[in-house]
Parts: C-alpha cells; structure tokens; sequence
C-alpha cells in the first residue's frame, strides 16, 4: 500500500466502506426472497399436486397429463404404485424420478394434504400426489423448474454496482476536496524548493490543513528573510578592495547588519571582544545581539546590534551574524596586511631613493670636477676617474632597475633614433680604443621606437660584457631591419665577441640574477644582462643569444623600429 | 618674463660640491646663478629674487624638491627643472611629470643639462592655453598631464611627442618648421636629425588621427614643416 497515493487509498477506503454493508444486505435479501419463493412455490405445486389428484379419475393417459399441463403450467408425469411411468405431458416431465416408496405407501396418505415435494438435481421442483387409496394406487408428479435467484439476481445485482459507483464518485469528490490542499502545498514547497521564496499557499479554513498552509507561509517567509540576509552578507564587502582600509569595511559592516538584520543601531568594536554572556533578553524591549569577529582563534573584536523587541533572533539568525564576523575579520586582516605590504614597499621605494641619491651626487661631482680638470690639463688618469665614476653610476643605476623589473613598473619613455650613434656613443664611454669595435649598420633608413637611455644601458652592458669576456679581441656590432612572419620589421643588434663563447647549456642562465659564467671571475654585477634583458622585454622586444660559427658569444636585441620616410 | 638682462636661475641642491660646479658652469655660460640648500631657503630666496627658471634637486632635507615645486607653482608659472638620481620609471618621477617642465637624471653630463635649460627657457615663449585643448572632432589635448583624449579614451604621449606638440599648439593654425620642431624635441640630442621629427610624427599621427594616412590635425606643409589645425566644424 505504500506506493499507492493517498487519493487512492481514500477511494480504496470509502469504497470498501460502502461495499461491505451493501453485500452483506444483498445477500440476506437474497437468501429471503429464495427462501420465501421457494417456499410459496412447492406449497402451491403441492396443492394443486393434490387437487389433481382428487378430481382426475382413473383417466391416467397422455391425454389427460397434456390437458392437466396446460391447466397447470407445470409438468405432468403419472405413476403406477411401482413407480412405472404411466404418462407423461413431456417436455422433461418424462424425466421426473419415480416417487419416494413413502409419498405412496400407507403413511403418505395420512393427512389430507397427501403431497410429497422432491427437488430434482435437474432444478426441477416435482410435488407427487397419491391417487387413490391407501395405499396408492397411482400417483400423479407436478414439476416445474425451481423459481428462484436468477430473475431477482439480475435487479439485486445491478443495484449493487450503481451503490458501487454512487459510493466511488462520493469519495472521489470528498477526496478532491481533502486532497486538493494537500497538492497544493506539495507545488507550492516545489517552487520553494526551487528557490522561488515569495510562493504562498492559500489558507482557506482553520482545520488542520489551513494551520499546515500558514505553517508553510511562514517558513517560507523565514527563508526568504534569511536568504536576503546572506545575499546581503555574502556580498558586503564586494564591492571594496583591500585598499579600502579598516574604517571602511567596519562602515560596511555595519550598513550589511542594518540591511540584513533590521538593526536599529550597530556599531563595530574593534579589539573589543563580545561579552562573555550573551546579552539579557528583556520580553517587550528592545534587544541587543552580538557576534565576535573571529580569525580561526584570534578575535579582532566584536559586532553588536539592537533589535526591535517584536523581532524574532533564532539560531540560524545568531549564525549569519557570526559569519559577517567572520567575513569583516578577514576583510580587516587582508586591508591590514596591504596597508603593511604598501608601507613597507613604499619604504623601499624611498629607501632605494635614498641609496640612489646619495650615491649618485657625489659621483655627479665627481665626474664634473674630474671631466672640468681633464679638460683643463689633459691629464689621461683624469680621463680614468670620469670614466670609472660613470661606470659605478651605471652599476647603481642597474642594482635600482632590477627592482623595477621585478616590481613590474617599468615604464619606457620611447623616443625615436638611430642606433649606430648610440653604439659608438656607448663604446666611446667604455674608454676604449674605437679600433676595437667594428659597426657593420646595416640599419640605415630606419630608426629604433624606444627609451633611448635604456638601449644606451643595454649596449653599453653587451658591450662591457663582450670586452671582459672577448678575450681581447674586437667587438662586432652588427645592425639590420628584420622582418617577421607577420610583416612587422625590427631592427636587430647583434654584439659579437671572439672569445670562448658560451656553452649552449649555460645560454639561458646567462640572464639569470648574479650569474657569472666565466670561472674565478669576480668582476662584474652579474646583472648586466639580466636588467638588459628586464629593459629590452619592457620596450617590447627580446634579448637572446644568438647561434654563431666559429668561437664567440653573439648577443643580439630587437626592438620595435620605423622607417625614415618623409610623411 | 622678466626685465631684459642675463637669464637668472635659482639652484637648489643639497650638494654643496655639485651647487659649486654647477653655479661655475651656468655662470660662465651667462646665466645669474642663486644658490639655496634646501627648500626652506629656497622659498626664502624667491621672496627676494624671482629667477626665470629653477633648477631643484628631487631629494632635500626638509623640504623635497616635488614639494617644493609644487609650492612654486601655486605661486607663479615659473619652469622648473628637476636634478634627479631617479629615473622615468619611478613612481615620484610621474607625480613630478604635472609640476615641472622637464628632468634629468643624476649623473649627467653638463651640456645636456644646458640643453635643457636652453629648451625649456624657449618653450616658456611659447604660450599655450593651461589646460586642455580642444581641437574639435572629440580630440582634446591636455599637455600639461602629456596626455591627448580621443573620444574620451586618454593616450598617453611620450616627453618628446608632448613638446612638439607643446611647440604646434603655441601657433595653432601656422606652420612650424621641422627645424624649430627638431630644436624642441631634440635640442639635447647629438646631430639630430629631420628624419626624427617625419618618424614622430607618423607616430603621433596614430594616435590622433581616425585616418593617419589622411591626417586632419597634423598636416604637412611639403618642404616647410608641419601645421596643428582644429577639426573642420561639421
């Protein structure tokens, strides 16, 4: 039964019900009226049994047994005392069974009413009157099919099925109306299930399925409060960065509380933790509730709020207000550490400032004062001092870029220029013999589209790095427009040495941070190519080492390049 | 722009070394050199002279040489020039961008910084409406910030592509020689050359023109130089 539904089983129940009573009253009904036709009929046939035995004669032919059927309407069989068939009117009359030795022996003809009644296993009801006698002498047999059940089982039987179906249709409306409320509450919890939250059943009585109704209403009505709160808590503090600061997360906080709890006053307390207790709650006043603002097992202090007295505050409420605390502790930490990641970058920042400035001036001066007095004298070690006073500004300049690089804030100031003036610009700061470089430009009629300062540092690191590791051999500086695959042309410099070259396994390390390749060499940053390769990427090209025949490193750089051509 | 006479400049450089060498140098090439240590003194000193243009050094006791430029600027539209061990990439070197006129970066060499002075004392005759410009058609300029606005979208100019067009904008409507635009933009360069100012502005041209082969605000004048013009109303 239990997958049957409940419509079902009420119309199961009713029409089982009705069913039983009216079957049991058929059957007695029917056991009566059997009983009372059966009755009336073998008294009849034996009267009439014996009437005609009293006024028939000794006539017993087939003649008279026709006429005494036809009078009768019933079979008529005569029999010798023996209970030889003498005549019959046929038509199953011949089929009668002799009578019992009794209805003609001396007692049968007792009593007037001298009948036997027989009943045939053929259906018949036979009544058997002695004629004549005692004892008898012939004895006359009256049948007639047995009257009973099936005329009258037909009506009982139809009016059976019309209680049936009167009975079934009564208990499927009866049913619709019990049910139909039930079906309604089952759609409207599967829209709620489905999330619509605003889907109410009506209540139309105060039984117990209206109180189920308004039972359901305010469930509803308790979940879509609830869900509003947690959208409105889920999304407090989305809106804002970890810039924002601590103020202003309290502040939304404390709007989100207001919104979702119906607060009338919040205030965040800020290393404050809730109190020990929970806060008294006074019936018909005003009332304050209070989650703390938990980081796993540090609390950073409290949230509290005062609601109105007519407010419910259950378990799940308290929980949601636990989770904004939650929510605004982390919010508080992360704004916490970005203030404390920006101030200590900004401490670097000026830090490095610093480190520039006062390392920079006085080799500003220094090169001044020692380029004035080389100009002044001609005194060769002067020259030295101006250079190698540019040198160690470049190496500071380098040590301040590799922070930039890492810090992503590189920003190219791209101006438009030749590069073969660069390059000997470059060389001619190294304080080296130009003998020593050969330019092959083959750039002519094209000019580089980037920060100029920085392609002067790029070469100027390829060129240190080729004339410490050239093994004093001249430097090769190769320039040319190339264009890529998709038409774009770059112009290409390649720095070439003719020293031992590089090892195909050490070619990415060479960039790397410190990385110095050449063995017991102490000389050097080891970040000349690393911050030549951070600038270059920056202005949008790329720094490798190039594939050469015969011994040598060949470092080559491109960048973004436009044809000279009067516009 | 002060009475005629020697152009004067006030140096504010905590280096006394560098202040020394430097006075020398502008002295000898000309020029009225005052001197201040730091900030504070050189407020001092503008209430007593009032140079033609300031050179400041970036990082000072007291008061720094962004502050200080923009205290100078609250007061007057003096040009200044920033000596600094920082370069372009930092995060102070763009905030200096809006208050001085120009910078270079510590160590430099001495006829570069004169470069310097000489352009940015030409470019404070040219006089351009502060503010933004608006050239019709949804172009605006906004040199001071070195930035042009194309239907509202900021593209940010380079230094060089700012001056030039800083120099087309003082004579909107009237040609500029590609010589004087060469002097603006690349008076501090070695040899430069014309072909620096045709490459700028084919590129300055993609960055305001709808059609850069088809220009409308910066024309050519085949042979003469180069024309700022306002969209053509409708």
């Amino acid at each position: 039964m239990r997958r049957v539904a409940l419509r079902s089983r009420l119309i199961l129940t009713l029409a089982a019900a009705a069913l039983v009573p009216v079957l049991a009253f058929s059957l007695l009904v029917l056991l009566i009226l059997d009983q009372s036709v059966g009755d009336r009929q073998t008294d009849a046939l034996g009267a009439e049994a014996q009437l005609a035995a009293a006024e028939i004669g000794s006539n017993l032919d087939a003649g008279t047994a026709a006429r005494l059927a036809a009078l009768t309407g019933a079979g008529v069989t005569f029999f010798d005392a023996q209970g030889h068939v003498l005549a019959s009117s046929g038509a199953g009359a011949d089929q009668v069974p002799p009578p019992a030795p009794s209805s003609v022996g001396p007692s049968a003809t007792g009593g007037s009413t001298g009948s036997t009644i027989s009943r045939t296993t053929g259906g018949l009801v036979v009544a058997y009157a002695p004629i004549g006698g005692p004892p008898a002498l012939y004895v006359v047999a009256l049948s007639e099919p047995v009257a009973t059940g099936p005329a009258l089982l037909a009506p009982l039987l139809a009016i059976l099925v019309a209680t049936l179906l009167l009975a079934a249709f009564l208990s499927l409306a009866l049913g619709r109306s019990l049910l139909r409320p039930l079906s309604e509450l089952r759609e409207t919890l599967d829209r709620l299930q489905a999330g619509d939250l605003q889907a109410q059943v009506p209540v139309e009585s105060d039984d117990e399925l209206g109180r189920l109704a308004a039972s359901h209403n305010r469930l509803a009505a308790t979940l879509a409060g609830r869900n509003r709160a947690l959208a409105v808590v889920s999304q407090a503090f989305a809106p804002l960065s970890p810039q924002a600061g601590v103020a202003t997360f309290s502040a939304a906080a404390e709007r989100a509380a207001s919104q979702a709890f119906g607060f009338t006053a919040v205030t965040v307390r800020l290393g404050t933790p809730p109190e020990a207790t929970p806060p008294e709650r006074v019936p018909g006043e005003a009332f304050d509730v209070e989650a703390p603002l938990a980081m796993g097992d540090a609390v950073l202090g409290s949230i509290r709020g005062t609601l109105p007295p007519t407010r419910d505050w259950g378990d799940a409420d308290q929980d949601l207000l636990r989770v904004l605390g939650i929510q605004l502790a982390g919010a508080i930490r992360n704004a916490e550490l970005f203030d404390a990641t920006a101030e200590l970058a900004e401490l670097k920042n000026e830090f490095l400032r610093g480190v520039s400035h006062n390392l920079q001036t006085p080799l500003t001066s220094i090169r001044a004062f020692a380029g004035q007095l080389a100009e002044e004298t001609g005194d060769r070690r002067l020259g030295i001092i101006v250079e190698q006073s540019e040198r160690l500004s470049r190496l500071v300049a380098q040590l301040l870029t590799v922070t930039k690089i890492e810090a992503g804030t590189l920003k190219p100031q791209v101006d438009v220029f030749p590069m073969g003036p660069l390059v000997r610009r470059a060389w001619e700061s190294l304080g080296h013999p130009t003998g020593g470089l050969v330019l092959d430009d083959g750039a002519t009629g094209w000019l580089a589209a980037a920060d100029r300062d920085w392609v002067e540092q790029v070469v100027w690191a390829l060129l240190d790095n080729a004339l410490r590791y050239g093994g004093g051999g001249p430097v090769e500086v190769h320039l040319a427009p190339v264009a890529d695959a998709a038409g774009v042309t770059r112009l290409h410099t390649t720095v070439r040495d003719h020293g031992p070259g590089i090892a195909p396994e050490d070619r990415e390390r060479a960039f790397e941070r410190f990385t110095r390749l050449a063995p017991g060499t102490t000389e050097g940053s080891g970040l000349g190519l690393s911050v030549a390769r951070g600038l270059v990427d920056a202005m949008g090209g790329r720094l490798w080492l190039a594939d050469v025949e015969g011994p040598g490193a060949a470092f080559t750089f491109s960048l973004p390049a436009e044809h000279i051509g009067e516009p | 722009m002060s009475a005629p006479g020697p152009t004067r400049i006030l140096l504010v450089d905590d280096d006394p070394n560098l202040l020394v060498f430097l006075a020398g140098q502008l002295r000898s090439d000309g020029f009225e050199v005052h001197t201040a240590r730091d900030g504070q003194e050189a407020l001092r000193r503008l209430e007593g002279v009032w140079p033609d243009l300031l050179l400041i050094d970036l990082l000072m006791p007291r008061l720094d040489g962004l502050s200080l430029a923009r205290q100078v600027k609250a007061r007057a539209d003096l040009p200044i020039i920033v000596l600094s061990a920082i370069d372009a990439g930092d995060s102070k070197a763009e905030a200096l961008e809006e208050v001085a006129e120009d910078y270079i970066t510590k160590p430099f060499h001495y006829p570069e910084l004169r470069a310097r002075i000489t352009r940015v004392l030409r470019r404070v005759g040219d006089r351009v409406p502060s503010g933004q410009l608006d050239l019709g058609g949804g172009v605006v300029l906004d040199l001071q910030r070195r930035r042009l606005l194309v239907d509202d979208q900021e593209v940010r100019l380079t230094p060089v592509e700012s001056r030039l067009l800083y120099a087309l904008a003082a004579h909107l409507d009237t040609v500029v020689s590609t010589e004087t635009l060469l002097a603006r933009g690349w008076s501090d360069t070695e040899a430069p050359d014309p072909s620096y100012v045709w490459v700028t502005m084919r590129r300055l041209r993609r960055k305001l023109e709808r059609d850069p082969d088809v220009p409308v605000y910066l024309e050519t004048v085949r042979g003469v130089g180069y024309r700022l013009n306002r969209a053509a109303a409708g």
